[in-house]
């Protein structure tokens, strides 16, 4: 054996940290047990056929011209059956008589497919019998499922649509569906999901108490006209949208778009319907005499990341800006992966390059540049108000509140540095030496300003630091009394110069190489466009929201479902192309997009279908049947246990320490937590930029709702990337739901998750009763929502003897119990 | 593994196994049946026999000088203050720093250039300690890249691609590969600022997230701070054997509710706290380097004992590679010298040459060279004309620029590729940032072809779509 075997061994029974799998049963983790089985039933194209010829063959014979071998094209019927010198790709009825059978099942290296440079792995004898059964049944081709409109299926009467389809499905596969869920399970379930909050254990008692029919309704309504029932939907509208407090780029400093997000969290309070939501957002500026709210909306677009790094050529970023635009409205909006056409025609769907530029063209007359934007906000802007509140006044006042007390406190390292200078000073008599003199927590803040003067005066790298800081700050300061003198802060929007610029095809996508001139359009393959070659975005903004469009509605009830559920009904929420995911229920997909249309785009109507099923009502109990026909419960038999997604784990822990603060909308706030910031950014430079030091909140701000945590896209908040919330730097439709021991981590020993545990001990004291049994009983309900059975209760009670006996003390005692509840798997998952 | 790790991963387990009640075999054959998230595999790996185990990337953030560091060019004694000729630029895009320049003045290297060791690689007096290794490192003076400032340059010569979005190279071997030890992240992070620019250039986390990969693979960032690693520590009050009781609560707790539900995730968080406590005792471990004896110390340079520079960060990286941490990547900022060039970049150089060179020696003289990869670069070069006055400093450069490798599977006093006479334009054996990834994943025994990931309809790599080549001049 030589040293590399060596090697190889120690290799091999290698764990992946944070998936504790151990390689050898990788292989079996990957069988989809519901992957398209062809052997009972009739073929169908799409499920069948269209993913074995689209991820083996459309790379060399699929709709991108510029790389297509031998002419020859598998996407197209016509073109794959077509003779040529005697010989058929594809010969409907004769599968032994078709060249493409022959060269997948030759073994000459030169002619077999796909070729050894595709790198791909040989097909398999099911994927092969499945393509010559197709042949043999005459080789039907069909349209691509999700380009042709939607129809509603019949649905018995009396039944209920999202039911009706699932259990037809689970009948098929022979699965059982588990039973309903407890009351108290599901009255925690409805709260989260539907604000992203737990109830409150008086909130489930007074659901317990309910008898009439229709309580689970009436609770749906009721949370649905909360605030924060606008606050969660946000939520996953703010990962398509990219939404983030800074730039992104290079010095990634701060921009002002917070008010856009407000207009997102009222529009899902005001209940907006999605094609006027759509509408606003892409094109609000256009619409003839357009309020300041629906330019406002505009940000959507706007929300790309931006530059203005020193050596930058502007034209290469502008073209960057408008890319990203159009991957935005294609992966959010029409669930197509377009970006894949900027270099070259797609390799897999129907959209060629220069209809990519057609797509490009309608966002390509803004007068955005390239370059700029320095602490603030690129043009065009537009002066706006929040909706929500007062505006996000209060807001401004508190940040700038904290901001002066950092002036005078700037950062840790300068703080240690100022104390530990201090114990070596000894002053005349005077200002300085009074200051001194006064204990540190009884000093004021003019108290402050001579011995900082004083620091300062003394030099050094720490003072340095000092006097940096104070300058920065002073920048955030400035910026932020702007906004409140003005009564207004600023959000940057679209607008519309045709004039300064024509649409080319870029070749290969680079900025500078201008091709072929392309007027705005959409691809050939979808609904036409009546405007025709006038079509600004106005013209793409009602061609979207069409009701007869195919793809809008389809997406958009995707993403509905994969909120409730934690995966779509198409797993790949942003591809609805021919790489993308075979639906696992076709027909409610699209019974609930035809839904949605017919209810007039009304989003909760969807969700209320939804969630009044039976489906969303199951228990979470998985049988040994389940797990063993349907392990990734894509058939949903059982309701799916997800991890809570970053945001709502983190209010849950403030809510049930009874920490939160519910204020709505405003500036992003600044829970503490380390200061990553300095560690990567251009802080200490000698022009002070925004967002470079990371200058903690105070107080009540500490504790808002997640979602208005400051978002900095070169480093965003810990906490939350370590529960996969993306970077916001591009448009990202699905989360992934890891579990990590960094995790663990965070819900121990993070100082908010921390503090959550220790409050939630002093609630069970205060509000638990007298008895220990009452107590950890109220806690326990509190975390979980449903009372502790029996054993759960002695395992608490002896925990918590453990604890008194140790620390001593009630509070500290029942504080760990409360860290304990908090960790339990229980808390962060769905229930 | 350590004595130290070997007894907490058999505490661990035995305590573990003590809980639950259930062998780690159905442990994890359970899990998998969960992993519902994962949409991919990526596939029985390696691909084939790997001549490194790990890999220690010493990045080195905004551009070194290779024209003053590693690519010697007698001609340009007689060319220095003469205008570099048209022929030379060919109107290729300069950045926005320099494009509105009257004149290209060029200008030679700040300090002479000696030839080093057996091998006589040519390496400049900046870098005595490197230019001591010399017959251990191949040295590529045929890198080039398409960008020409250092957001898409950093994020293309991490990630693969100019735009963000992308996977790290980290995250990628985490993804591929997993980590050895249990008990620490697989892709550890160490970010320290240069005393030449300073602050240099930002960086982002996205040089190291994981970008479409599952974000458990992201880069984990080690910190010299009390917390090595966020939120490693116990709140105050809370003793080992307090957090020891608390989770053996609550994996029963969690126990009884996976006997109710059957959900294998929960059987997986039961682990993933176990591992947690296990790394609150392994991070501090490694992080500890008061038994590292003078000699060490001495070898590594001054600074290597302050936390928070650069040789204390190569101290520690050889100490992940000891504990069997697959990629660590240290992040170093400030070389982009557009001006005080002599002074910044002699404080650069003096900053990271002996704990470059002695992280070498280390791993060499500890056995374990041989299976770690090393590479130490930039995002791009700088130009050979001066940005502003003679010698005052030098623009990006991205045309071509000098980088190293060493170690598992490097062929040591190698060098490759040629630049021209102007150290501006590749002539000979050009390798782009695609063709040097794929040669990191071929030493770690991964095809770049093969290795992949399903995201957006495309099957998606480190090296991108262009066809990428593994550079085997610099292999044995």
């Amino acid at each position: 054996m030589n040293q590399y075997h060596k090697v190889y061994d120690a290799i091999v029974p290698a764990v992946r940290h944070g998936d504790p799998v151990p390689r050898l049963l990788l292989a079996l983790l990957f069988v989809a047990p519901f992957a398209p089985t062809a052997h009972a039933e009739q073929l169908s194209f799409n499920r069948d056929i269209r993913p074995i010829l689209s991820a083996n063959c459309f790379a060399c014979h699929g709709p991108d011209a510029k790389t297509r071998e031998a002419d020859l094209r598998l996407d197209v019927r016509e073109e794959a059956v077509a003779v040529r010198d005697g010989v058929a790709a594809i010969r409907p009825g004769a599968p032994d008589d078709s060249e493409m059978i022959r060269r997948i099942l030759t073994n000459d290296p030169d002619d077999v497919m796909p070729p050894p440079k595709a790198h791909l792995p040989a097909l398999s004898p099911e994927k092969i019998d499945t393509l010559k059964r197709w042949i043999s049944a005459g080789a039907p081709y069909d349209s691509h499922w999700s380009f042709v409109p939607p129809k509603k299926a019949a649905v018995p009467a009396g039944s209920h649509p999202v039911d009706h389809f699932v259990n037809q499905r689970l009948a098929k596969e022979s699965l059982a569906p588990s039973p309903a869920a407890d009351s108290e399970t599901l009255v925690r379930r409805l709260y989260l999901d539907l604000t992203g909050l737990p109830p409150a254990v008086k909130d489930v008692d007074a659901f317990l108490n309910d008898a009439s029919p229709d309580r689970r309704d009436r609770l749906i309504a009721r949370l649905m006209d909360s605030l924060q029932f606008a606050e969660r939907m946000a939520l996953p509208w703010l990962d398509g949208a990219r939404y983030s407090d800074t730039h992104g780029y290079s010095i990634d400093d701060h921009r002002d778009m917070w008010a856009w997000r407000d207009w997102v969290i009222n529009a899902f309070h005001i209940n907006r319907p999605y094609d006027q939501f759509l509408l606003e957002q892409i094109a609000g500026d256009l619409i003839p005499d357009a309020k300041p709210d629906q330019i406002a909306a505009t940000g959507f677009l706007r929300n790309s990341m931006n530059t203005h790094e020193g050596g930058t050529i502007p034209e290469e970023y502008r073209v960057n800006y408008t890319a990203d635009k159009v991957d935005t409205v294609a992966t959010s909006v029409l669930g197509l992966t377009m970006k894949c056409a900027q270099c070259h025609d797609h390799k897999y769907d129907p959209i060629s390059q220069r209809e990519y530029f057609r797509m490009f063209a309608f966002f390509n007359t803004s007068s955005e540049p390239g370059s700029g934007g320095t602490n603030s906000n690129t043009n065009p802007v537009m002066e706006y108000a929040s909706p929500l509140g007062d505006g996000g006044v209060e807001g401004l006042k508190n940040r700038i509140a904290e901001l002066e007390h950092h002036k005078l406190h700037p950062t840790e390292p300068v703080i240690r540095a100022r104390a530990e200078w201090e114990t070596k000073q000894s002053p005349p008599d005077g200002p300085f030496a009074a200051a001194l003199k006064t204990p540190k927590d009884q000093r004021t803040n003019e108290h402050w300003q001579v011995i900082n003067a004083e620091f300062i005066r003394a030099g050094g790298p720490s003072a340095n630091r000092m006097k940096i800081a104070v300058k920065t700050i002073d920048v955030e300061i400035g910026v932020l009394q702007k906004d409140l003198k003005r009564g207004k802060t600023t959000v940057m929007v679209m607008d519309h110069k045709p004039e300064l610029r024509k649409t080319h095809i870029l070749v290969r996508g680079a900025y500078d190489q201008h091709g072929e001139e392309v007027s705005a359009g959409v691809p050939a393959v979808l609904p036409k466009l009546e405007a025709g070659e006038k079509a600004t975005r106005l013209e793409l903004a009602k061609w979207l929201t069409n009701p007869a469009h195919p793809l809008t509605s389809r997406v958009v009830v995707n993403r509905l479902w994969q909120m409730v559920f934690g995966r779509g009904i198409v797993e790949s929420a942003g591809d609805f192309g021919s790489q993308g995911s075979w639906p696992t229920h076709p027909e409610l997909l699209d019974w609930l997009a035809v839904d949605l249309v017919e209810h007039g785009w009304d989003l909760r109507h969807t969700l209320r279908t939804i969630l009044s099923s039976e489906t969303y009502s199951r228990s979470a109990a998985a049988t040994a049947g389940q797990l063993e026909k349907d392990p990734r419960n894509q058939l949903l038999a059982r309701s799916p246990r997800t991890r809570l997604p970053a945001e709502i784990l983190r209010d849950q822990a403030l809510a049930i320490g009874g920490l939160i603060n519910l204020k709505v909308g405003g500036p992003g706030v600044h829970p503490p937590q380390a200061d990553l910031w300095s560690e990567i950014s251009h802080f200490g430079y000698s022009n002070p930029f925004t967002a470079q030091i990371f200058l903690p909140g105070r107080g009540a701000s500490n504790y808002r709702r997640s979602l208005y945590t400051f978002w900095k896209r070169t480093s965003p908040p810990p906490v939350l990337s370590i529960f996969d919330a993306p970077t916001r730097e591009t448009c990202s439709v699905s989360r992934s739901a890891t579990n990590t021991p960094l995790q663990a981590l965070v819900v121990m020993n993070e100082p908010q998750f921390a503090e959550a545990g220790a409050a939630l001990g002093k609630r069970m004291l205060a509000e638990g009763g007298d008895s220990a049994e009452s107590r950890l009983t109220f806690g326990f309900r509190m975390a979980t929502g449903r009372k502790p059975a029996a054993e759960e209760l002695t395992l608490l009670s002896s925990a918590l003897e453990r604890h008194q006996k140790r620390l001593g003390n009630e509070p500290a005692a029942y504080g760990m119990i409360g860290s304990t509840l908090i960790n339990l798997d229980e808390f962060i998952n769905r229930p | 593994m350590t004595p130290l790790e070997t007894h907490l991963h058999s505490h661990s387990r035995r305590s573990f196994l003590g809980l639950t009640g259930l062998g780690l075999g159905a442990i994890a054959a359970r899990s998998l049946m969960a992993a519902g998230t994962t949409p991919a595999s990526p596939g029985d790996l390696p691909h084939f026999a790997p001549t490194a185990k790990r890999v220690i990337y010493l990045f080195q953030s905004g551009g070194p000088s290779h024209i003053d560091l590693f690519d010697y060019k007698p001609a340009l004694e007689g060319l220095h203050g003469k205008d570099m000729p048209a022929s030379v630029r060919q109107g290729q895009r300069l950045t926005g720093m320099t494009a509105g320049q009257s004149s290209f003045p060029v200008c030679k290297s700040i300090v002479p250039f000696k030839q080093r060791g057996k091998s006589g690689h040519w390496i400049s007096d900046l870098l005595p300690y490197t230019a001591g290794v010399a017959d251990d490192i191949a040295v590529i003076r045929s890198m080039h890249t398409e960008a020409i400032n250092h957001d898409p340059g950093i994020t293309m010569i991490n990630t693969g691609s100019q735009f963000p979005g992308s996977a790290s190279a980290g995250s990628w071997v985490s993804y591929g590969l997993g980590s050895v030890n249990q008990n620490l992240p697989a892709y550890i992070v160490l970010v320290s600022q240069g005393t030449g620019k300073n602050p240099g250039q930002p960086i982002f986390s996205r040089l190291w997230g994981s970008g479409f990969l599952p974000s458990s693979h992201q880069g984990v960032q080690f910190r010299s701070s009390k917390d090595p690693v966020l939120y490693l520590n116990d709140p105050d009050g809370i003793t080992r054997s307090d957090r020891r009781g608390m989770l053996d609560d609550l994996s029963q707790l969690n126990q009884i509710r996976h006997d109710k539900l059957a959900d294998p995730e929960i059987l997986a968080r039961i682990s993933q706290y176990e591992m947690a406590f296990r790394m609150q005792a392994s991070a501090p471990e490694l992080a500890d380097l008061s038994n590292e004896p003078d000699w060490v110390f001495d070898l590594y340079g001054p600074e290597s004992r302050v936390p928070g520079t650069y040789a204390y960060n190569c101290l520690l990286a050889r100490r992940m590679a000891e504990r069997g941490v697959r990629f660590t990547q240290l992040f170093h900022r400030g070389w982009d010298q557009h001006e005080k060039l002599p002074t910044e970049l002699t404080n650069q150089c003096r900053d990271t040459d002996q704990a470059s060179a002695a992280l070498i020696a280390d791993l060499k003289q500890r056995g374990m060279l041989d299976d770690t990869l090393i590479i130490w670069g930039g995002e791009f070069g700088r130009t050979v004309y001066s940005q502003g006055a003679i010698g005052n400093g030098r623009d990006h450069h991205g045309r071509c620029f000098s980088l190293w490798l060493a170690g598992g599977g490097v062929k040591g006093g190698v060098s490759y590729g040629q630049t021209d006479d102007f150290a501006y334009n590749i002539v000979d054996n050009p390798v782009h940032i695609r063709d040097l990834n794929a040669t990191i994943l071929h030493c770690l025994g991964l095809d770049h072809n093969r290795f992949t990931f399903q995201f957006q309809g495309l099957s998606q790599k480190l090296t991108g779509v262009e066809p990428a080549h593994v550079v085997n001049g610099v292999l044995v």
